[in-house]
C-alpha cells in the first residue's frame, strides 16, 4: 500500500499503488439544473458500444432520477451503509475528509470495501423514473427553492478516477489508466473475469458480459478524444449539460481552462461522493431546487457554495459573465475544448491546440416576424 | 549363535542386489515411501485421461492432502473453503495423470451470469532444484500451472452456454451484422464485423471463447497474478460431479516438448488448488496445498533395460569376487582332537 494524496479530501489516503497521476486527465462537467433526462447520452453510447450479445442490460452511459433511481439497484445506498457516515472537517479551507475511504475501510482479505451486484440488481435501469422524493399534496411546493418536493437526474459515465477502485482490486493488473489522458480501460485480452471490479467500483461503472465471460466498461471513446473529439454521450447531449475537457489538480489549476474553472476556480462543480476516496474526474453542478442534505450527503461539504453561485448567477445575469460564457459552451461544439476566453459579449473556445473552434454570444439575438408574410402568403405559428 | 559381520554384509548386499534389480524390472519402488511423497503408479497402455471413474485408478495409491486459505496476497480468502483433497497419479512412461477428488455440495459449472463462479482444480508443476515459492513462482521463476474448469467442460460437453440458455426467455430483434436470427448463436451468428461487438472473443481472449478445445488450460506464470494462458496447449482432463463430491482427470505427456511447459520426470514438485465457485472463489481467493514430491514410478516393462543390469554387474562382481576370495583364505577352524589314549 501506498499514501498518496487526493486533493478532493484535502489529505494523503492509502492506495493499492505509489501516486501517478497521467500527463492529462480527461474531465467533464454535467450541470444537472439542465439535464432533462432525455436519456439520448445513454442511447449514444448504447449504440456505439454495448450493442453486441452478452452487452444487453450494459449502459455504460446511464442517467437516474434521483432520489430514488439507480442503477444498478441501489448501488449509491449501498455503498454509503459500508462507508458509513461523511466525516469533514468544515474549519480547514478546503474542508478535510476525516472519516475512512474504501481503501481504508477494506475488509479483512480485500483491497476495496465493495459489494458485488446480482443480474437483477442491474434489471432496472431507472427503477423511480420521474419519481419525486416525497408523496405531492396540495401546497404549492414549487414556489421556494430549494423546494420540498422534487426530482434531479443524475446522468452518469465512468468517472475515469485518479485512484480507481477497479485498478486496485484487479489483482492481474489488467485494467489500467492510460499515461496520456488518464482513461481508464479493461485489457479485454488479460481479463479473466474474476469480477474483483465489478465488486469494487463504488459506481459500479464496470460490468460483466454474460458472453464473453470477462468485464468491460466505459472507454471514453478514447478513438474520438485522441482525435480532440467529445465522447458520444457528451456530444449527443440534448439539453447542453455537458462539458468537456482535461481536468488538472488544484495547484495546477488554469482558470483559462473551463473545466478547472468550473471545478476550481468558482468551485461550481463537484465531485460525486469524494468521500469514497477515488478522486473522481466527472464533476457536477448540484441542482439548485434540492434540498441541501441531499446535495451534502452526494456531493459534499461545498454542495451549499455551489448552488449559491450558481444561483447568484441565474438570478443576476451580470454578476459572473466568465461563469455565463463556460455554460455557454457545454456541447456548443463536437472539440474537446483547452481553453475558453469572454472576448466582448462572446464565449470562445479553444481545442487542446489553442485554435478557436467555437463562438457564443452571451445573449443570443432576437428576431422577430410578423405573423402574416404578405411576400410569401403564409402564417406564422412562431414569430421569435 | 554369534552373528558374524561378514555375514550381515553378505546378507545386506544381496537384498541391495535383489531391490535394486526389482526396481531395474519396474516391480518395486526407486525408495520408500512414507506418505511425504505423491507416488505415480506405472501401468502399461493406455491411461485413464479423462475417466476419473476408471479401475486403474486403484492401482494407485491415494494421498489426502490439507487444504489451507490462500492468505498470502490480497484478495485472499480467510477461511479455506475446502478442507483437502484426495490425489491419485498414475503414468504409462511417457503420460502422467492425475485424479483429484474433494467434496463440495454445489456443482459450480457456470459463469453466464454475474454471480456465477466456476469450480477449479489446478495442478502447479515446479521443479524441486529450484523450489519456488507455493503462489504462481516468482520473478524469473518459471511456473507450469494446468487448471480444469467446469465451465469449461460444460461447454465443450453440451455446447457454449449461451445468453438464451441462461435466460430462457430472453429476446433480441436484432445485433449489428449478425446473421440469421434470433437467438443469433455464438459464434455461427457472429462473423466478421458482427464478432467486433463480441470485444473478448474477437481479441482471442481464452476465456471468451465460445468454442472451447480443452476443459485443462496450460498455463505458464512468472509471480503472482501472472498466470497466462500458454500458446500451446498440452493438457487434457475431465470431471464428474457426483453426490456433492468432485473427481477431476488431469492428464498430459510427463515431457511435452514445449519450452513453456515443466517436464515431469523424477525430481518434481506440485501444489494444487481448488476454488469452490459458490464460495466466490476466484483468482487468489482460492484453497492451497503446500508443495508435495512427486515420485514417478516407471512402469513394469516386458523388456528389460540391461544398461542398468551390466552397471549393476560390474560392479557386484568384483565385490562378491573379494568377499568369496576372502572366505577362502580363512585359516579353518581347528579340528577336535581325539581324546588321549585313544591314539590310533
Amino acid at each position: 500500500m501506498a499514501n498518496v494524496w487526493n486533493w478532493q479530501l484535502n489529505r494523503s489516503m492509502t492506495y493499492e499503488y505509489a501516486e501517478s497521476r497521467p500527463e492529462t486527465q480527461v474531465s467533464a462537467v454535467f450541470d444537472i439544473n439542465k439535464c432533462i433526462g432525455c436519456q439520448t447520452c445513454t442511447m449514444a453510447c448504447k449504440t456505439t458500444w454495448t450493442s453486441g450479445k452478452g452487452q444487453e442490460y450494459m449502459f455504460w452511459n446511464s442517467v437516474e432520477t434521483k432520489p430514488w433511481g439507480s442503477y444498478p439497484m441501489g448501488w449509491d445506498v449501498r455503498i454509503l451503509d459500508k462507508a458509513g457516515p461523511a466525516a469533514w472537517d468544515e474549519v480547514t479551507s478546503p474542508p478535510t475528509f476525516r472519516g475512512k475511504t474504501i481503501f481504508e475501510k477494506a475488509p479483512e482479505g480485500d483491497r476495496v470495501e465493495g459489494w458485488l451486484p446480482q443480474d437483477m440488481d442491474w434489471a432496472y435501469p431507472n427503477r423511480g423514473e420521474d419519481e419525486t422524493n416525497g408523496p405531492i399534496d396540495d401546497s404549492l411546493h414549487h414556489l421556494a427553492i430549494p423546494q420540498a418536493i422534487w426530482n434531479f437526474y443524475l446522468a452518469r459515465i465512468c468517472m475515469h478516477c485518479t485512484y480507481p477502485a477497479c485498478v486496485a482490486a484487479c489483482p492481474r493488473k489488467a485494467i489500467y489508466k492510460r499515461k496520456e489522458d488518464g482513461i481508464v480501460l479493461i485489457d479485454q485480452e488479460r481479463c479473466r473475469g474474476y469480477r474483483e471490479c465489478v465488486r469494487a467500483c463504488p459506481y459500479k461503472r464496470v460490468m460483466y458480459n454474460h458472453v464473453t465471460r470477462v468485464s468491460e466498461k466505459c472507454i471514453f471513446c478514447y478513438p474520438a478524444v485522441e482525435k480532440g473529439i467529445q465522447p458520444r454521450c457528451m456530444r449527443n447531449c440534448i439539453g447542453k449539460i455537458r462539458i468537456v475537457g482535461y481536468v488538472h489538480p488544484p495547484d495546477r489549476a488554469d482558470p483559462e481552462n473551463p473545466i478547472d474553472y468550473l471545478v476550481h476556480t468558482t468551485k461550481v462543480a463537484l465531485p460525486l461522493y469524494p468521500q469514497l476516496g477515488l478522486e473522481p474526474n466527472m464533476f457536477y453542478i448540484p441542482p439548485i431546487h434540492v434540498g441541501a442534505e441531499f446535495l451534502r450527503q452526494m456531493f459534499g461539504p461545498r454542495a451549499d457554495h455551489a448552488v449559491q453561485v450558481y444561483k447568484n448567477m441565474h438570478e443576476n445575469p451580470g454578476s459572473n459573465p466568465t461563469l455565463r460564457a463556460v455554460l455557454l459552451l457545454c456541447v456548443s461544439t463536437d472539440k474537446i475544448l483547452g481553453k475558453f476566453k469572454l472576448i466582448g459579449s462572446e464565449a470562445v473556445g479553444y481545442d487542446v491546440n489553442g485554435t478557436e473552434v467555437v463562438r457564443v454570444p452571451l445573449q443570443e439575438p432576437t428576431y422577430t416576424r410578423d405573423f402574416q408574410d404578405p411576400a410569401i402568403g403564409v402564417t406564422r405559428h412562431n414569430i421569435t | 549363535m554369534p552373528i558374524r559381520a561378514r555375514s550381515v554384509l553378505a546378507a545386506v548386499f544381496v537384498l541391495a542386489l535383489a531391490l535394486t534389480g526389482l526396481q531395474v524390472l519396474g516391480l518395486a519402488p526407486p525408495v520408500a515411501s512414507a506418505g511425504t511423497q505423491l507416488l505415480s503408479a506405472g501401468v502399461q497402455g493406455a491411461l485413464p485421461a479423462t475417466d476419473p471413474a476408471s479401475s486403474l485408478w486403484d492401482d494407485a495409491t491415494p494421498m489426502t492432502l490439507p487444504l489451507s486459505a490462500q492468505m498470502a496476497v490480497l484478495p485472499m480468502r480467510t477461511t479455506p473453503s475446502t478442507p483437502s483433497v484426495e490425489v491419485r497419479s498414475l503414468n504409462n512412461g511417457t503420460h502422467i495423470a492425475f485424479r483429484i477428488t474433494w467434496a463440495d455440495a454445489t456443482k459450480d459449472n457456470r459463469t453466464t451470469l454475474l454471480q456465477q463462479f466456476r469450480d477449479t482444480v489446478a495442478i502447479q508443476v515446479g521443479d524441486s532444484a529450484a523450489l519456488p515459492y507455493l503462489c504462481m513462482g516468482g520473478a524469473g521463476v518459471r511456473m507450469n500451472i494446468l487448471q480444469w474448469k467446469a465451465d469449461w467442460q460444460a461447454d465443450l460437453e453440451e455446447g457454449f452456454h449461451d445468453l438464451q440458455d441462461a435466460f430462457p426467455n430472453f429476446w433480441v430483434d436484432y445485433y449489428p451484422y449478425a446473421i440469421g436470427g434470433p437467438p443469433y448463436e455464438v459464434p455461427d451468428a457472429f462473423p466478421e464485423n458482427a464478432s467486433q461487438y463480441l470485444v473478448g472473443y474477437t481479441v482471442g481472449n481464452p476465456f471468451s471463447q465460445p468454442l472451447k478445445v480443452t476443459a485443462v488450460e496450460d498455463a505458464v506464470a512468472y509471480g503472482y497474478f501472472t498466470i497466462t494462458t500458454q500458446e500451446h496447449q498440452d493438457a487434457i482432463g475431465r470431471g464428474v460431479w457426483s453426490d456433492g463430491v468432485w473427481s477431476v482427470v488431469i492428464s498430459r505427456r510427463l515431457d511435452t516438448g514445449d519450452p513453456q511447459d515443466t517436464p515431469i520426470s523424477r525430481n518434481n514438485v506440485l501444489a494444487f488448488a481448488v476454488w469452490d465457485g459458490s464460495a466466490g472463489d476466484r483468482g487468489s481467493r482460492k484453497s492451497t496445498t503446500t508443495w508435495v514430491p512427486l515420485l514417478v514410478i516407471a512402469p513394469r516393462s516386458t523388456e528389460i533395460d540391461l544398461v542398468p543390469l551390466i552397471i549393476l554387474l560390474v560392479f557386484a562382481i568384483p565385490i562378491l569376487a573379494v568377499l568369496l576370495r576372502a572366505r577362502k583364505g580363512e585359516p579353518e577352524p581347528p579340528k577336535p582332537q581325539p581324546p588321549e589314549g585313544k591314539r590310533p
